[in-house]
């Protein structure tokens, strides 16, 4: 049941993501959204990470024998958020030369390739 | 394609991602159950490396590719922003000088922000070091504390003078740390292979753990992260401000 939930929360909000992604009126709204479909896979893996009972990976006055969650998981949600703020940086400045070529923020105005 | 005709058929590939998801993902192990390879890298970060933080042992000792390549993600990511943001050919780079000779001049900024900017630098710039520095024995690191640098660094952006235009020379001297950090890392990386070890390998003596000094290379790591990871995102922010502050069509002249 708590499995369920765990891994249904990482797959609604990707695809709540994907959902404001599709339907967005403004570049930056849309490069955001696609930062809400990404934190899905936040939750997703810390889920798998994750150990009953155990305490965080970090053995400050804890014998390093106790159950502890998965390190791994936690080193790769890292991994995840560097590359969640590259991507937007790079998203971002795509959207700041986009508004700059064409005067507009709407990707449904950016019909055609030009220039 | 409408608005409409892109719902419908975005209805149609979400519900089978659904479906996909829901499959895969009920093929996973219940919540709470951990592959042994979790355990077991724990025991080596603790017993064998004397690393207190597993998750610093994983990235800067255990797993040390992959965080260089992380790295170099990072530092293309800021080579890419620059190159967006680039001062195109129909476009001037205006200097300091000509942006604090604007008129009409931007209207001030309050008190209240600047005083509390400027209070908080000292802070963030404490607690940034102290999480590199203790990277390998409480949650924290590089990566954590190479961002906090650069809050206070724009929190210093914030306490002065908004249009004056930041690290007006310094920008050269960050990309050469960003430079020499990355590759500090793969040097330390090579440590391994210069005493007849395998790259990554873990050379100096790893000490008592929760000592500052133990874990051998993992803080070195740590540190050389923490200043890649400052001085990139420091350049895409630097690209960012000076999109919006200095870079005009030259014909707006």
């Amino acid at each position: 049941m708590m499995s369920g939930l765990a891994y249904g929360v990482a797959g609604f909000v990707l695809l709540t993501g994907l959902w404001g992604i599709v339907t967005s009126r403004d570049s930056i709204h849309l490069v955001l959204c696609l930062s809400v479909a990404q934190s899905g896979t936040y939750v997703l893996l810390l889920a798998i990470g994750y150990r009953e009972g155990g305490t965080a990976p970090v053995f400050q006055g804890v014998p390093p024998s106790a159950p502890a969650v998965d390190p791994v998981a936690q080193a790769l949600a890292l991994t995840d958020i560097v590359v969640a703020a590259v991507v937007l940086a790079l998203l971002l400045a795509l959207a700041v030369q986009a508004h700059k070529r064409f005067g507009t923020r709407d990707p449904d105005e950016l019909r055609a390739l030009r220039g | 394609m409408s608005r409409r005709g892109r719902l419908v058929v975005f209805a149609v590939a979400a519900a089978g991602l659904a479906g996909l998801l829901a499959w895969g993902l009920g093929g996973l192990p219940p919540l709470g159950q951990t592959p042994p390879y979790g355990q077991m890298l724990i025991t080596v970060a603790t017993m064998t490396r004397q690393v207190q933080n597993a998750v610093s042992g994983v990235n800067f000792d255990i797993r040390l590719a992959d965080t260089i390549l992380e790295e170099f993600l990072l530092l293309t990511a800021a080579t890419g922003v620059t190159v967006l943001l680039r001062r195109l050919d129909d476009e001037r780079e205006r200097s300091p000088e000509q942006l604090a000779a604007e008129r009409p001049a931007p209207p001030p900024v309050s008190d209240a922000v600047r005083v509390w900017s400027l209070g908080l630098i000292g802070p963030t710039v404490v607690v940034g070091l102290s999480l590199i520095a203790h990277g390998h024995l409480s949650p924290g690191g590089g990566f954590q504390g190479g961002a906090l640098m650069v809050t206070a660094g724009l929190l210093g952006f914030l306490a002065g003078r908004p249009r004056a235009l930041p690290w007006g020379g310094g920008v050269e001297l960050t990309e050469a740390m960003e430079g020499a950090a990355g590759a500090g890392i793969v040097i330390l990386g090579l440590a391994g292979v210069a005493v007849g070890g395998a790259f990554g390998q873990n050379v100096l003596p790893v000490g008592q753990r929760g000592a500052l000094a133990s874990g051998g290379l993992v803080p070195l790591v740590g540190g050389a992260v923490g200043v890649a990871v400052a001085s990139g995102t420091a350049l895409v922010v630097r690209a960012f401000v000076a999109e919006a502050l200095a870079i005009r069509r030259a014909r707006q002249r």
